[in-house]
């Protein structure tokens, strides 16, 4: 209760400052100019969320450090399709499993695919289209997906299956890679396979 | 009690990717709600490139995509893709 000179405030008082040595308890708080905002040394929240307007996110530049930005603006869950396609002819295939989820943490996008298909039309090497966001097409960049499961997938003998992400792309590109030595090269598309694939990569923006 | 379930893009993104061309980024939220009140909402994604099938996306994507994916940028973004 804030009182003055041992009395009470109406119901819609008015200060120019007020300071609180213990607790103060309100049912909201509103923003009394466009230009002011709310200014507090700790937000504990009971039962609800942050609400951020479209763009703006955590500001950290108050903290050490050196980044080009520090501003934690985008978080997103949810869902993809991806698709094996053949870069000459991208063909279609039946899909027993297709399944993509993603998760997207600033311009961070992590994902995980799994897929079997089978009488696959296409033709020429195997890709995999459809992730939920274009690359950064920042020069030189390119980014890694592990492969974690594969089945029925046509490898060169004693080749390794591997993948990346070029720049300015939503396509996973499959490699294979010779155990001990050697470059690496396209895979084939097959008619009939299934994988596991997990990466991640940076958000064109 | 009527549960009610809705998709819509509520997220429609053009992204620069190089000179000359541009892509689309959509996001579908589908939204189950009861009487009126949400219960969930979940988001599915997907990419356009100059070169893509256009004749599955909805009305809003086709018109956007109509003013980004003009001539000059496919012919960028092929030239990409053959450099590539």
């Amino acid at each position: 209760m804030i009182k003055q000179q041992g009395g009470v405030f109406g119901r819609n008082p008015t200060f120019n400052n007020v300071g609180i040595d213990g607790i103060l308890t309100v049912d909201q708080i509103v923003e009394k100019t466009a230009s002011g905002g709310t200014t507090l040394n700790g937000v504990t929240l009971k039962n609800g969320n942050v609400v951020v307007a479209d763009g703006k996110g955590i500001d950290f530049s108050a903290t050490p450090g050196t980044g080009t930005s520090e501003l934690f603006a985008d978080y997103e869950r949810g869902d993809f399709t991806p698709t094996i396609i053949g870069s000459t002819a991208a063909g279609v295939g039946t899909y027993s499993a297709q399944v993509g989820q993603y998760t997207k943490i600033g311009d961070r996008v992590f994902f995980n695919i799994r897929l079997v298909w089978s009488a696959h039309t296409g033709t020429g090497n195997m890709l995999i289209a459809g992730l939920p966001f274009a690359s950064s097409s920042a020069s030189g960049v390119a980014y890694a997906a592990t492969i974690g499961w594969l089945s029925g997938l046509t490898l060169t003998a004693s080749n390794l299956a591997v993948a990346y992400i070029g720049g300015g792309s939503t396509q996973v590109q499959p490699n294979q890679y010779p155990v001990g030595n050697g470059s690496a090269g396209s895979v084939p598309i097959d008619t009939a396979a299934g994988l596991i694939m997990s990466g991640q990569y940076a958000a064109a923006y | 009690m009527a549960l009610t379930k809705i998709s819509q893009n509520d997220k429609i993104e053009v992204v620069q990717i190089a000179d000359g061309w541009s892509a689309i980024q959509v996001r579908c939220a589908k939204i189950i709600s009861e009487d009126g009140v949400e219960l969930s909402r979940t988001f599915e994604r997907h990419v356009l490139m100059p070169d893509a099938d256009l004749s599955l996306e909805d009305a809003d994507v086709v018109a956007i995509a109509h003013a980004v994916f003009t001539d000059e940028a496919k012919s960028a973004y092929a030239a990409a893709q053959e450099a590539k």
